[in-house]
């Protein structure tokens, strides 16, 4: 087990060096940099801040100066916004996306659990197709759909709820709704088909043989042994949930990371992009990592050491 | 005593040898199979019908309008409701909003097939090599995909696209650059499994080349779990254009893209010009959700053990 974890977070430190390599390698690619759109400095302003962030020095210069940044974990300035510093940028943003993702992931993994076990309860029945009719249109709308629509109905027509900005727990709740439709519809798709299989095992024939009321056959035996291949993909729903929380984050004016992130692009603010880049990629990993442990957790028949490929 | 039986009842049949070796039902094919399958599920015929529409429609529908896609009809005003001059209205620069988001099914349609061919190509012959050759070959190969496999999908296709100089072909390469992981995976999984089955045992010994038991008898036997994946890769790689052009780093104006069109619209959620903002999203999320029913529907139909 231990050598596991151990080559793991070798695997993981590698993916990480790697995306640190490929991110400079293409920020450094592009013609021009960060200043040479500001037309209004001086050339003596330009030279200096130029040297300031070892721009004139050459890329191999500048690569290992950044990595050795980097193992100290100091991301550097962002270059529009001069006073603060990439980490303190991240510091403040990451309290809003990190809060808005636990919401919008607790709200999908309980309803899509609870919506797709009575799905398969009650297969092929009026509550199955209408839980199925909700998975497959929370799949093809994508959230810049839904966040206008619920923009429009809850916030402008009815005036139910705020229609932006990060103002206490009221203004989370469309943000909220809007992240979680994705994941909340793929959950609800995976444990109803798992469910459906697992009801048709001997055991729980069994179980119920032997006597056992309903409501404990389905929560000890089907539960358990369904809700496997939803955790498999709480990797990947986390991905989906941060990319997610970019567009959300801009169109709900939320001060999250999400929306730094998609200013710093548009103003080509490189330490920005790579810095937040690194962070959430070393977040999505260390998630797939964490995920891969409670697999053995969860079903104890599955032994991740053993396991030659995932 | 008991009567005795009636011995017209126990005459041997008569058959003659051709009749044994006669056919009863004419042959069907796994692929016909398949296709029947698949014609009983309405959901997915739907889909594949909704599909047939917007491609015919993407088409067709800029060359029978009166209007290009970036022609500005401002003497009538702008944010004109839509009418039988202009089906669907038109923006706030005075254009056509049909040919608009006819222009943006082009693109969406374009991107999403060329990206799912291009991870088809790469995802096989890399998948199919590593699987097929196994040992220290598989292992260094299956070794890159995992370190590449940890990038994010999404955020890679982002720096990308923030690197590269804007346009089609860009966001193509950029999708499919950690997009063909997924097929090489799904390949090598695949081609592992078979390849110690008895039929690739014979082919060797009738002396055929690894070219040819790869892709003459190793992927077309893994065509179902690649036509799956296939289905479902362009509707991802749609919704990842619309979202990266929604992010204003997709395909430039004036060129119509359904994601720029939602993004540019998102402002008349205040101002009330409804249409600009209905059609892109109706026709994007129509095209996600036939693609994604055509994809479960083949699931079901490719599936032997969905078979009953």
């Amino acid at each position: 087990m231990l050598r596991y974890i151990l080559g793991r977070i070798v695997q993981m430190v590698v993916t990480l060096w790697v995306i640190a390599t490929i991110t400079f390698l293409m920020m450094k690619a592009i013609p021009g940099d960060p200043f040479s759109s500001d037309k209004k400095l001086p050339e003596e302003v330009l030279h200096n801040l130029r040297a300031y962030y070892h721009l004139d020095e050459p890329v191999s210069v500048q690569y290992l100066v950044y990595m050795k940044d980097l193992l100290t974990f100091d991301l550097g300035f962002s270059i529009k916004d001069q006073t603060r510093t990439v980490n303190d940028i991240i510091a403040d943003g990451f309290p809003v996306s990190a809060q808005l993702g636990a919401q919008a992931l607790v709200v999908a993994i309980i309803a899509g659990v609870i919506l797709g076990a009575v799905a398969a309860l009650r297969q092929n029945r009026l509550t199955d197709y209408a839980a199925m009719v909700m998975a497959v249109l929370g799949i093809s709308i994508p959230s810049f759909v839904l966040a206008p629509l619920l923009q429009k109905y809850l916030g402008v027509e009815w005036e139910l709820l705020p229609v932006a900005r990060w103002e206490g727990f009221t203004s989370t709740i469309m943000p909220t709704i809007t992240l979680a439709a994705l994941p909340l519809a793929t959950i609800t798709r995976l444990m109803r088909a798992s469910m459906v299989e697992v009801l048709t095992q001997d055991y729980i024939r069994t179980a119920r043989a032997k006597g056992l009321p309903p409501g404990r056959v389905i929560l000890r035996h089907t539960l358990r042994n369904s809700i496997l291949p939803v955790v498999t993909i709480l990797g990947p729903i986390s991905v989906g949930v941060l990319t997610g929380s970019f567009v959300i984050e801009n169109i709900f004016s939320m001060p999250g990371i999400g929306r730094y992130f998609v200013d710093s692009i548009s103003n080509r603010d490189y330490p920005m992009i790579m810095g937040i880049t690194l962070f959430y990629s070393a977040l999505l990993i260390f998630v797939n990592f964490l995920v891969d442990l409670a697999y053995g957790w969860i079903d104890p028949r599955i032994q991740i050491t053993k396991k030659g490929e995932r | 005593m008991e009567p005795a039986t009636d011995q017209t009842r126990f005459l041997p049949s008569v058959r003659s040898r051709t009749e044994l070796e006669k056919i009863s039902r004419p042959h069907t094919t796994y692929w016909q199979d398949v296709w029947r399958r698949l014609r009983k599920n309405i959901l997915a015929m739907t889909g594949l019908v909704l599909i047939l529409l917007i491609a015919l429609m993407s088409i067709f529908g800029p060359m029978i309008s009166p209007y290009d896609y970036s022609d500005q009809n401002l003497k009538d005003g702008i944010n004109l409701e839509p009418s039988g001059e202009h089906w669907f209205g038109t923006d706030d620069l005075g254009r056509d909003v049909f040919v608009r988001v006819c222009e943006g099914g082009r693109i969406s349609l374009t991107i999403g097939l060329m990206a799912a061919l291009i991870d088809l190509l790469i995802g096989v012959i890399y998948g199919g090599i590593a699987g097929y050759r196994g040992g220290r070959t598989d292992e260094v190969m299956m070794r890159i995909v995992d370190i590449l496999w940890g990038l994010p999908y999404l955020l890679t296709v982002i720096l990308l696209m923030v690197v590269m100089p804007p346009g089609l072909g860009t966001i193509i390469l950029a999708l499919t650059v950690t997009g063909w992981l997924n097929m090489a995976r799904l390949v090598r999984g695949q081609v592992l499994q078979l390849k110690e089955q008895e039929f690739v045992l014979a082919a060797r010994t009738l002396g055929a080349g690894t070219k040819r038991i790869l892709f003459k008898h190793l992927i077309p036997n893994a065509m179902g779990p690649i036509i799956i994946m296939l289905t479902l890769t362009v509707p991802s790689a749609i919704f990842a254009e619309a979202f990266l052009s929604f992010l204003g780093l997709g395909v430039q104006a004036p060129i119509a893209s359904w994601g720029t069109m939602i993004n540019d619209s998102l402002i008349t959620i205040l101002s009330g010009e409804w249409w600009r903002l209905f059609f892109p999203s109706l026709f994007l999320c129509i095209t996600m959700l036939a693609f994604n029913a055509l994809g479960d529907g083949l699931r079901d139909a490719l599936d032997p053990k969905m078979r009953k």
